[in-house]
């Protein structure tokens, strides 16, 4: 899209344009980048910032990653990361997507706008709030340790998103083809299962995405609320941050570790996320 | 699409309720519970190994108003929220008016300035503390080859400081969709007339581009509100809230006495009165959002 | 094959009357188009029958039976939308075979199905694409194809032309009435425009902000509308009308003088009307050669405005300053603006009107 304003524009403002967006790069994969050469340093070459290209400066080792990869208390994080990130999303996408299509269609005694809001204003309680009480109510479960129990909790804070999400995605659905699919035989439930729901697939897939990064990333019940077995990667960070000190290398490995999923992830909805994030504010 | 008849009125009252419901429920029964049980639990004395042992009325409210620490984490928190926020809006804003104005491998930047909002929070904290260091992080270094010293960590402010300068980098890329999708929404129509008349297109970003775009801008400083007050992860991770207390956002300061003092009591006090707090300050915005966009 | 019967249908909205008092009986197989401008109530009515909109009054009979509170699949009808609403993620067997699978018929029976509807249209070879992948013309016979498959007892179509380009939209107006006289079913078919309706219908319902203006066979709603509007909306160009003065003497005066046939008299006289609405249509108007008499009303006027229609040239003369018709005549003519021209128009083509109900009065 060649658009006027970057056509007609005068070549001070374009090199201006192109600067800021160089800057705004290299300030986005600095920390990215410090973290992959950390990774590969040996212990004495850690110190020394100004060794900054492998091969070039330093000799690059898969020590520190041997080390992290090796140490089966963080495997078993990973995989709870893993599992609970998937379950989350799962439960998150059967309560919140049938709701966010019942909103989307329909009328109740409040707008539906607000009961979307109502969801979405569950996020302004910090989790710190219900820390005892869910604390109480996993130990009276016995859910604490558990990878159901930060399932059951991940998904009520990441309901509103699949809920805000959904409803605006289904609302674009075209009310035509759902008449059509009425007429010709099908039940309000046929309507949004074999109608609705496969024409909004693109929109089930980032809220997916973003259900998983959330839940991921989540780390204030994780490290509070889970010890030995279900602990998830944040939590083993934070317990590494407080053990190992200040390790450059493990922690340039963790923090790989960490955020190669998600990240990777955010690149295949690069298309949808500003709509999605939007969380319909923006009528697009 | 209506219903016909009060026999599909009603089946269609049942589907769009069991649609609805579970969802509902669910969210009901995992936040009013707790916060009744939260307002329990302040009220009450808590030892840890024995349980509430007894009602101490307000006491826990009093105890904590009256508690320097208290307060001082609430400052540090509107500190780091009032720096922080603004400056993503700004830069997450100009961001994407570059991306708008469009540029060759605009499409690359885009993708490469959405990654910093879905990596994990405490990782990044994490890193920071490498970054940040006095020996050998990169910012040091960096700052060290004009002549700049500043020592991050091991200061209150050089903490906050850096916690600050990290959520921006993770935060900013929030806003920079939300104005993506604004811009976006203009139509072109509008960019090309103005830009037949404006001397260059920062004109255009000035006189339509952020009038339009306002709207949202304000519903995204609300959300970074909502979510900046009870950041925890990344300051967490950063700096455990030290030097001291130097660093103690409030999520921090009530995590810390919960989960390491046990003072179950103090610690649903202290969330209580954060959600009133929060929800003062958050509904006021929202309150003075409303008046602009309506 | 069904006879439908709608008995004073009504639906309304709040405040407002979108649909008053609506009675028809279709005869089975007949196709029936309801026309009208927009907003005044044709589709409503239609989704009534369909069962997407609830009737506020009324009965609705299909073969007898009232299909007021059953839900659309019970009523057994198809429709074809003016957006065709295929669906987007199935192909177009898929899209036809819909219905049938829905109503749990073996898969042989639902291919014999969809295969013949699809040959009758032409689309076999289109069996396996998406919507996405056809032209307007294309999707328009898959969504024929979606509802002659269920061999439904009613057809109901929404301006199905509308989204075709015009040299399209003829070919598709006879073959959706080749298909319809072949297969029988009793047929609803909504539209704006006057041309399609006069060309589809076997009987045309004129609808005007809710109410039904007059029921008829195409000629009888040319040759004898029952109201101005119906006499304005149907031809084009619309039927010309001036305002006049009831004169003794079968005589009409004002802006123009015209001499009324005896019929037309008596029924303004009987009225007792001072004023009258006259309304002729253009293409009854022709040019008189200078010097030519004629026995009938003869008016004369500047050309103002000139153009050719190839078979025929629209004239627009002036009569007086403020009075401007409308004449379709022979282009042999070459009418040119400023030509002093004489118009004849014949007894048997006036039309009048009570001004104050805008009844016609023969």
């Amino acid at each position: 899209m060649d658009s006027l304003l970057w056509s007609h524009s005068s070549r001070r403002s374009k090199i201006a344009v192109c600067v800021i967006a160089v800057l705004a790069v290299i300030w986005v994969v600095t920390p990215f980048i410090w973290a992959v050469i950390n990774s590969v340093k040996s212990l004495p070459a850690t110190f020394s910032a100004g060794a900054i290209m492998p091969f070039v400066n330093f000799q690059p080792t898969l020590d520190s990653w041997r080390e992290v990869l090796g140490d089966p208390q963080c495997l078993n994080c990973l995989l709870s990361s893993f599992i609970v990130s998937a379950g989350t999303t799962l439960l998150v996408l059967v309560l919140g997507t049938p709701a966010a299509y019942s909103l989307a269609r329909f009328e109740f005694p409040v707008p539906s706008k607000e009961i979307a809001l109502w969801f979405l204003s569950q996020r302004v309680m910090p989790p710190v709030v219900v820390l005892v009480p869910f604390y109480i109510l996993l130990v009276d479960l016995r859910l604490i340790d558990t990878w159901i129990g930060l399932i059951l909790l991940y998904s009520t804070f990441n309901l509103a998103f699949c809920v805000v999400i959904m409803r605006d995605i289904f609302r674009d659905v075209s009310r035509e083809v759902e008449e059509a699919a009425r007429i010709e035989g099908a039940s309000l439930w046929q309507i949004f299962y074999m109608v609705a729901l496969p024409l909004s697939l693109d929109g089930l897939i980032v809220t997916a995405i973003i259900v998983f990064a959330f839940s991921w990333n989540e780390a204030l019940f994780a490290s509070a609320l889970t010890s030995q077995h279900a602990s998830t990667l944040p939590a083993f960070i934070l317990a590494s941050r407080s053990t190992r000190g200040v390790d450059f290398n493990v922690a340039a490995v963790n923090t790989i570790i960490a955020i190669a999923p998600p990240v990777i992830l955010s690149f295949f909805v690069q298309r949808y996320l500003a709509r999605g994030l939007s969380f319909g504010a923006v009528k697009g | 699409m209506e219903p016909a008849s009060r026999a599909e009125a009603r089946s269609e009252r049942a589907f769009k309720y069991g649609m609805l419901a579970p969802a509902v429920l669910w969210v009901i029964a995992f936040t009013f519970f707790p916060i009744i049980s939260a307002l329990h639990y302040s009220v009450a004395n808590y030892v840890l190994g024995q349980g509430i042992t007894g009602y101490v009325g307000l006491e826990n409210y009093t105890s904590l108003l009256r508690d320097a620490e208290f307060w001082h984490s609430l400052e540090i928190t509107l500190i780091y929220v009032g720096v922080s926020v603004p400056l993503e809006i700004c830069i997450g804003f100009l961001l994407a008016w570059i991306i708008t104005v469009g540029f060759p491998a605009k499409g690359f930047v885009r993708s490469v300035l959405t990654a910093p909002l879905f990596t994990m929070e405490v990782a990044i904290g994490y890193l920071g503390v490498t970054l940040f260091s006095s020996q050998g992080g990169l910012i040091s270094f960096l700052l060290g080859l004009v002549g700049i010293h500043i020592d991050w960590m091991s200061t209150g402010s050089g903490g906050l400081a850096a916690a600050i300068l990290l959520d921006v980098w993770q935060w900013t890329p929030f806003v920079f969709l939300m104005s993506l999708a604004a811009l976006g929404a203009i139509p072109n129509e509008i960019y090309e007339a103005s830009m037949l008349e404006a001397s260059s297109h920062w004109e255009v970003l000035w006189y339509v581009g952020l009038p339009l775009a306002w709207p949202v801008l304000t519903v995204a400083i609300l959300l970074r509100l909502i979510e900046g007050l009870k950041s925890f992860g990344l300051p967490f991770a950063l700096t455990s809230g030290g030097p001291g207390t130097s660093t103690q956002l409030f999520s921090i300061r009530d995590y810390l006495t919960t989960i390491q003092f046990f003072d179950f009591g103090h610690g649903s006090a202290m969330g209580v009165l954060y959600l009133v707090l929060a929800s003062v300050v958050i509904t006021f915005f929202f309150r003075q959002m409303r008046k602009r966009i309506d | 094959m069904a006879t439908v019967q709608l008995e004073n249908v009504s639906k309304r909205y709040g405040e407002v009357l979108a649909v008053q008092q609506f009675n028809l009986t279709t005869m089975d197989g007949e196709f029936i188009v309801l026309v009208g401008p927009s907003g005044c109530g044709k589709t409503t009515t239609m989704r009534m029958i369909a069962g997407l909109e609830a009737i506020t009054e009324g009965s609705i009979r299909i073969d007898g039976r009232n299909v007021v509170g059953m839900i659309p699949r019970e009523r057994d009808v198809a429709m074809v939308f003016q957006n065709y609403a295929l669906f987007p993620h199935m192909n177009v067997y898929g899209n036809m075979a819909f219905g049938l699978r829905l109503r749990k018929v073996p898969r042989t029976q639902v291919d014999a199905h969809v295969r013949n509807a699809a040959r009758i249209l032409g689309i076999e070879h289109l069996l396996n694409r998406r919507p996405k992948e056809l032209s307007g013309g294309q999707r328009q016979r898959v969504a024929l194809g979606r509802a002659i498959v269920r061999e439904p007892r009613v057809f109901l179509m929404d301006e199905p032309l509308s989204n075709i380009d015009a040299k399209l939209r003829v070919e598709m107006r006879a073959e959706i009435i080749r298909l319809q006289r072949r297969l029988g079913v009793t047929t609803f078919y909504v539209t704006h425009d006057q041309v399609e309706a006069l060309s589809m219908g076997d009987r045309i319902v004129v609808m005007l902000e809710g109410k039904i203006q007059q029921i008829g066979k195409p000629r009888e709603l040319y040759a004898k509308p029952s109201n101005r509007y119906v006499a304005g909306f149907i031809g084009s160009p619309s039927m010309n009308f001036v305002r006049g003065q009831v004169l003794p003497g079968r005589r009409i005066g004002g802006d123009l003088h015209l001499t009324l046939p005896a019929r037309l008299a008596d029924a303004v006289a009987r009225q007792n009307l001072k004023e009258v609405w006259v309304g002729f249509r253009p293409e009854h108007l022709h040019l008189l050669r200078a010097g030519q008499n004629s026995p009938e009303n003869v008016i004369e006027g500047t050309v103002d405005v000139v153009e050719p229609q190839g078979s025929n040239t629209l004239v627009q003369v002036a009569v007086t300053e403020k009075l401007r018709l409308n004449a379709l005549v022979d282009p042999l003519f070459e009418p040119a603006p400023g030509d002093r021209v004489r118009l004849g128009l014949g007894e048997e083509a006036i039309h009048v009107f009570d001004p104050a109900t805008d009844e016609s009065l023969g």
